[in-house]
């Protein structure tokens, strides 16, 4: 060694600090009679393991012969000793203490100058449930936790392709956590990978302690509303993402995990689509972009025929609307946003509440929109209905971030129809769709699905085709291996029908 | 400059986009005028015309692969001649973007927004044109006539036969024997006018991937123009008969407006309108883009959105220049743009160069 065992634990201590649950034990090695120590921090670390597997085969050690060649009792000590079936030797003491700071032992031996790093951490952590962000009826229970490892095992039990690759970063200069960039290297395209491997080597930042930071560091437009980076609690969602040639990120302590590149119908999938049979899965989808579309324009609509088209409504119409509006002292844009402002206080609240008030929350604002502000002649009972038909729509928009695009757009597209009417709500979406046209998620063009014409592409977009037919992985994702299902000659006879052989 | 990339469906999309709106819209009326109820007549006649137009102009791009016309004017007639010859195309290309963008908030103005001062009209259309033309470039502007191209048609197509109630068809004829093949020639002028604009493609082929299916799509994309032409005078013709449609100002917009079908389907002049503002956003960034591109090209700057810093001042001017709608909408088509533009750029330059570059490549491989 090239100090002695106790200048090198103290030069250990001094730099991870005195601290109450750092544990250092110096020990003597059975018979052999050589001094030895080891360090572990108690909180994170096995104790029970430590004792058992460590501390009792090394103080009960045998003498041997070849007990003075330091390398020859490093290698007895490692190999017939201790019974753990993780360690390392390293020389360097950054990694030690790295080591120890996330949970395992270091043992050191007079006389060698190598630690030897047991792998004895035991980090606490909630037990998989069900994810609470995206439920389904039918699918996949589990969600993610905090813990990677898990994390990565739920991932791990679905893929047994020998090709499933997982690169490990560390983020964060001082908390320095686990990241885990996987993807499946025989689909992913290669072009892709890389970028999302140089977006994330460049990250450095104190502690990226939710994945949306990572998201954040990572996005190809800061400036957009749109999100380019989707987030998931889901171990089904993550495959099937990979099996499209998508990469996933995990990240040390946040049951969310992100997956890119992003397209836009992504965001109007639901997990569900692809369990539920074909029908009724498009049914349900076009339900949704439908619903997205009302909830990005109904009000302001509403508006912009209010106060600047009305001879653009049928004149029955117009009359019911007229008479509803009697009395109500606002124009349509303040009447409008003073409800869509409730609406989203009441949002607000019932997250940030407890559970029981919430729902209480829930109750009042209720009644407060539905019938209060409309006997106190404040709105008129048909915004209301315009208001409430916008927001439930808008929750059924199955990615959380693409509902929060969708909000915040609405109110930019009422004030456009505020001042310019129809003309303002014309502009703005060509506004949004000329963004839309030029973003780019990981080089993949984000509406991509809908404007290069590749039929195959379009089975999976607005509608979803049947499984059968759904032969070949998405073209805009440039995949490796094209394609992701393969009809048996048997298969077809016995469906008796040739459509479905294509 | 970085590489991007056309598609021949792009091309396609682009050409049927931004030649449905204002070609259905403003040539009607003076095609009637002169060519009676045989304007339909006119219609396939400046079609098939525009058709030639369209070939002449990517075929002759198809020789310089790679290079736009200010570029390749160069390589056909020298360097002083062949930057000469741009001169028209630029004078075009700039003033047709003033009165596009006065038409524009004239025509909106008339039909949404009785109250709102022009400026403000002229000005979000401009702002919108750089952010597309800046962040977008052609890619951009291609992709979005890709989405919004079909979506035009279709509006088109769902909308014309509505009035089937009151058409007759009788208001068609006699053919023919009425106005004569001069007339009928006559009134083909403005409708080829506006197919001839495709014209602009020999700016485009050289942003293409695969140039060789270049001009099948722009063939393609005008008929499909053209036909949508024919079938809306057609039906103009038998809604309201020769002599008031030809004193309306706009009557393919008056005829969807005079469309009630079924009691609940009233007042869809909206759809026009969007209609109209969606094709005449993807013809001004076409005219805008490749303004700035030529431009950049013809003066050697390496990059050109520096220019829409520039340009994009001058429309505005011109636009609140224009005093009236006499002279933008009719003076500036009858004076100008019949006159000089078409028989100039749309037919001279083009056939002069191609004429020329193939003798030139001929004796050049004869030797």
């Amino acid at each position: 060694m090239r100090e002695s065992l106790s200048n090198e634990i103290e030069s250990i201590m001094t730099v991870i600090g005195h601290n109450y649950d750092v544990v250092v034990r110096e020990i003597i090695l059975g018979r052999t009679g050589r001094k030895a120590a080891i360090i572990y921090i108690a909180t994170i670390g096995d104790t029970n393991s430590i004792n058992l597997n460590v501390l009792q085969p090394l103080m009960q050690m045998e003498a041997t012969s070849e007990d003075s060649l330091s390398d020859r009792f490093k290698e007895r000590v490692m190999q017939s000793t201790i019974t753990l079936s993780e360690m390392m030797e390293t020389d360097s003491r950054t990694v030690c203490i790295r080591n120890l700071l996330s949970g395992n032992t270091a043992l050191m031996l007079e006389d060698i100058s190598t630690y030897i790093i047991l792998s004895t951490s035991n980090l606490e952590g909630r037990s998989i449930a069900e994810p609470t962000s995206e439920s389904v009826v039918r699918g996949s229970r589990e969600g993610f936790v905090e813990k990677i490892s898990t994390n990565i095992s739920l991932i791990r039990q679905r893929i047994k392709d020998p090709s499933f690759t997982m690169l490990q970063y560390h983020v964060g200069k001082r908390s320095e956590r686990e990241l885990v960039a996987a993807f499946i290297k025989d689909i992913a395209n290669d072009q892709m990978v890389e970028e999302v491997c140089r977006r994330i080597e460049l990250i450095d930042i104190d502690d990226a302690a939710e994945s949306g930071f990572i998201e954040q560091f990572i996005e190809d437009n800061t400036f957009s509303p749109f999100p380019q980076v989707m987030n998931t609690e889901r171990p089904d969602r993550v495959v099937s993402a990979l099996m499209e040639g998508k990469v996933a990120i995990l990240l040390d302590g946040t049951p969310f995990v992100l997956l890119v590149p992003v397209t836009f119908p992504m965001m109007l999938y639901s997990p569900e689509d692809s369990n539920e049979r074909w029908l009724f899965s498009s049914l349900v989808r076009i339900m949704r972009y439908t619903l997205a579309v009302i909830s990005l324009y109904l009000p302001s609509l509403y508006i912009a025929f209010i106060s600047f088209h009305q001879g653009l409504i049928p004149t029955k119409l117009a009359i019911s609307i007229t008479s509803s509006r009697e009395g109500v002292p606002f124009p349509t844009f303040v009447e409008a946003m003073m409800m869509e402002l409730t609406i989203e206080i009441l949002r607000e609240a019932a997250i940030r509440l407890p559970k029981p008030i919430g729902q209480a929350i829930g109750m009042v604002g209720g009644l407060v929109i539905g019938q209060s502000a409309v006997q106190a002649g404040i709105v008129s009972p048909i915004m209301v209905i315009i208001v409430a038909v916008t927001a439930i729509s808008s929750y059924t928009v199955p990615l959380y971030s693409a509902g929060i695009a969708i909000r915040m757009l609405r109110f930019f597209m009422m004030l456009a129809s505020a001042m310019l009417g129809l003309y303002g709500i014309i502009m703005v979406s060509l506004l949004i769709l000329s963004h839309l046209m030029k973003l780019k998620s990981f080089g993949t063009n984000y509406a991509g699905v809908y404007v290069h014409y590749r039929p195959t592409d379009w089975r999976d977009s607005i509608v979803k085709f049947p499984l059968k037919w759904l032969k070949n992985r998405q073209r805009l994702l440039e995949p490796k291996d094209n394609e992701r299902l393969h009809i048996h000659e048997t298969q077809v006879e016995g469906t008796g029908n040739e459509g479905s052989a294509e | 400059m970085k590489k991007v990339n056309l598609t021949g469906i792009q091309i396609f999309w682009i050409i049927v986009s931004f030649q449905c709106g204002n070609t259905l819209l403003l040539t009607l009326s003076p095609n009637i005028n002169e060519a009676q109820q045989d304007a339909w007549i006119a219609s396939i006649i400046a079609g098939a015309l525009g058709l030639f137009i369209a070939y002449v102009s990517t075929k002759l791009s198809l020789l310089f692969p790679g290079r736009t016309i200010v570029q390749y004017s160069q390589d056909i007639l020298g360097k002083w001649l062949g930057k000469l010859i741009m001169i028209p195309y630029f004078i075009q290309w700039y003033s047709v973007l003033g009165v596009i963008l006065k038409e524009f908030s004239d025509f909106t103005i008339l039909t949404l927004l009785p109250r709102t001062p022009i400026w403000i009209l002229t000005i979000t259309m401009v702002l919108l044109l750089m952010y597309m033309t800046y962040m977008g470039g052609i890619e951009g502007i291609g992709r979005c006539s890709e989405l919004l191209g079909p979506f035009i048609v279709l509006m088109i197509i769902l909308i014309l036969p509505l009035n089937i109630q009151v058409m007759d068809w009788t208001r068609i004829l006699p053919i023919y024997t009425d106005t004569g093949i001069a007339h009928i020639f006559k009134g083909a002028l403005t409708p080829l006018s506006f197919f001839g604009e495709v014209c602009m493609l020999t700016m485009f082929i050289s942003f293409m991937k695969k140039p060789t299916e270049g001009p099948l799509r722009a063939i393609l994309g005008l008929s499909v123009a053209c036909f949508l032409l024919t079938v809306s005078s057609l039906f103009v013709i038998m809604v309201f008969g020769p002599g008031l449609s030809a004193k309306m100002a706009h009557p393919f917009f008056d005829m969807v407006r005079f469309i009630s079908f079924g009691g609940f389907i009233e007042n869809i002049d909206v759809v026009i309108v969007l209609i109209w503002v969606i094709s005449v956003f993807i013809k001004m960034s076409l005219y805008f883009f490749i303004s700035c591109y030529g431009t950049a090209q013809w003066l050697h700057i390496k990059n050109w959105r520096m220019l829409i810093w520039f340009i994009a001042p001058i429309i505005l001017i011109q636009a609140w220049l224009y005093p009236d709608i006499t002279l933008s909408d009719i003076g500036y088509v009858t004076k100008y743009w019949i006159p000089i533009v078409l028989p100039v750029n749309m037919f001279g330059i083009p056939l002069l160069l191609w004429f020329v570059a193939s003798i030139r490549k001929k004796y050049a491989n004869a030797h």
